[in-house]
């Protein structure tokens, strides 16, 4: 790439110095930026600042109340990188901040809005504040609250927003739900600690999400819900992680779904339906022994993912035998076909030649390219040999 | 407007400074600025596109900027050359202040949204790191508050200084 630059009037050049001093007085300053520039600084600033600096000249003062992102966010980070208590009078000016940066709020639409804090006795006001940003037609919304101290609900217009493409909650309460749940635009949504109490609302819950494409359950309690039909026709990627429950059944129907991840304890039951399109999954199982319930739950897990290509099976807790959780008699012989797998990875079992777990499983892996074995801590070198 | 007029010039143009400076630059290159791409979609191309609100040295500046991020002849930029040129980035806005507010005015005139994107970034990471008192002293900003309305101020905000 060829540029020629020709300086034609040097002498104009020196003229034109002496003009940018003058300039450079008059004129030149970051406080006279035309204001639709200086909004474009503060977008790139965290919300605390961009106010802050409106303190600079009274030509700033309310350049923040048309920001596209806010984020309010109480907690500092301690060096083990855990939340830091809050002191109750730093907490009072946070309250007034967001109170204040959201009553000044001009009419400008929200693109990203962010809050973490402790809601304490202060439930109300948390309501007004995720309200403001459904009304200002907010599209991600990431709401991680702590330290309920009663009863909490969530903005009801937020189940029904056109606006909203990406949700994160993480609070460790119990989900109120409204009768008419409906995302249209969702595209992503993570859902972490909630508390689900009400079966059909729960249902209801998981039917209206027409257009999410990610989905992740993160520690999330079912509590004594039986059932739940998690059905989304755009899925194409679920991941699900549990610690504890009581035996719920969660089926899941996903026609797009490509990726599903589980983590957990088998504490519930999880079966994909309609799976055809499923290439990856990852199953982490977390047990020291697994009792004939939990056993179940795993065939059934396994019998959702019989489409996959890529398997990759772990356990959490190291040395488990891989027949102690794949065993059975009577169960065994149910185990899928898995007819397009092609790469199955085991990760921290205790594998023996005669593993009969594995010896199924790989009669029932006709395609099967490559089989691994991640941190195996006893395995048979002749069983190497066969396998390979 | 004919084609075979256009398709002789060997697809360069020439732009003019306030100062009068003129630089010759690839048609292509100089569409980066979307102002510059509609004057010659408009037919300026035979003629030297006039940029009233740049003097030379800016406009040389600009011009650089232009070159490095004129799009790739031969179809999609790899990832390394995409690494590259954010480097190259990072140092081009590493100017004194003047300079990139001279940068962050002329995107903002020849509607570069990667340039503006880039320097008002660059803004905002200096006004992070410095107080309300050092960024008038930076930037030259005449405080116009009075103590008492600042402090006023600053007490509904307090929660941004703690």
């Amino acid at each position: 790439m060829e540029t020629t630059s020709v300086i034609q009037k040097p002498q104009q050049k020196k003229q034109k110095l002496n003009e940018e001093e003058d300039i450079d007085e008059n004129s030149k300053s970051l406080g006279n930026l035309p204001q639709e520039i200086l909004r474009h600084i503060l977008s790139f600033l965290p919300t605390k600042d961009a106010v802050r600096i409106s303190l600079v000249s009274k030509r700033w003062e309310y350049l923040w109340a048309s920001i596209p992102n806010l984020d309010f966010n109480v907690y500092r980070i301690s060096r083990n990188k855990t939340r830091k208590r809050t002191p109750l009078f730093e907490r009072t000016l946070f309250m007034n901040f967001v109170d204040r940066v959201l009553c000044l709020r001009d009419s400008s639409d929200i693109k990203r809005f962010t809050l973490c804090c402790d809601v304490l006795h202060d439930a109300s006001r948390v309501h007004t504040w995720i309200s403001a940003a459904i009304k200002h037609n907010v599209q991600e919304l990431h709401i991680d609250l702590e330290n309920f101290k009663g009863e909490f609900s969530l903005p009801y217009c937020l189940f029904t927003s056109r606006t909203l493409t990406s949700l994160h909650l993480r609070m460790r309460c119990i989900l109120n739900l409204p009768t008419t749940i409906w995302f249209s635009n969702l595209k992503i949504l993570t859902i972490q600690n909630v508390r689900f109490s009400d079966e059909c609302l729960t249902q209801q819950f998981f039917s209206g999400l027409p257009v999410v494409e990610k989905l992740r359950l993160q520690y999330c309690r079912w509590g004594s819900l039986k059932v739940v039909r998690i059905s989304a026709p755009n899925l194409n990627f679920l991941s699900i992680q549990e610690y504890e429950g009581e035996g719920c059944q969660v089926m899941i129907f996903g026609v797009c779904l490509k990726e599903f991840h589980y983590s957990g304890r088998l504490f519930n039951e999880y079966c994909l339906y309609e799976s055809i399109k499923l290439e990856k999954a990852e199953i982490s199982i977390c047990c020291f022994n697994a009792s004939e319930q939990k056993v179940h739950r795993m065939y059934n897990l396994l019998t959702g993912l019989s489409n996959v290509e890529f398997l990759r099976l772990s356990s959490l807790v190291l040395r488990l035998k891989l027949r102690v959780l794949i065993r059975g008699a009577e169960l065994l012989p149910h185990l899928p076909m898995f007819n397009n797998l092609k790469n199955l990875s085991l990760d921290g079992f205790s594998v023996d030649l005669d593993d009969e777990a594995l010896l199924k499983i790989l009669q029932r892996t006709p395609c099967l390219e490559n089989l691994e074995f991640l941190s195996v801590t006893s395995l048979d070198l002749d069983a190497q040999c066969l396998l390979s | 407007m004919s084609s075979t007029l256009c398709c002789s010039f060997a697809k360069n143009v020439t732009l003019r400074s306030s100062d009068g400076q003129t630089f010759e630059v690839e048609e292509a290159a100089a569409q980066v600025s979307q102002t510059i791409k509609r004057m010659i979609e408009d037919g300026c191309t035979g003629s030297v596109i006039p940029v009233p609100n740049l003097t030379g040295p800016v406009l040389a500046l600009v011009i650089e900027y232009f070159k490095k991020h004129s799009p790739p002849s031969d179809g999609c930029p790899t990832a390394l050359l995409e690494m590259e040129i954010k480097d190259w980035d990072a140092k081009f806005v590493a100017v004194d202040n003047d300079t990139l507010l001279d940068l962050t005015l002329a995107a903002h005139y020849l509607e570069i949204q990667g340039l503006l994107d880039l320097t008002c970034h660059r803004v905002a990471d200096i006004l992070n790191d410095n107080s309300v008192e050092k960024i008038r002293e930076i930037f030259h900003i005449k405080n116009d508050f009075t103590p008492e309305e600042e402090a006023e101020e600053r007490s509904k905000i307090q929660w941004a200084f703690e």
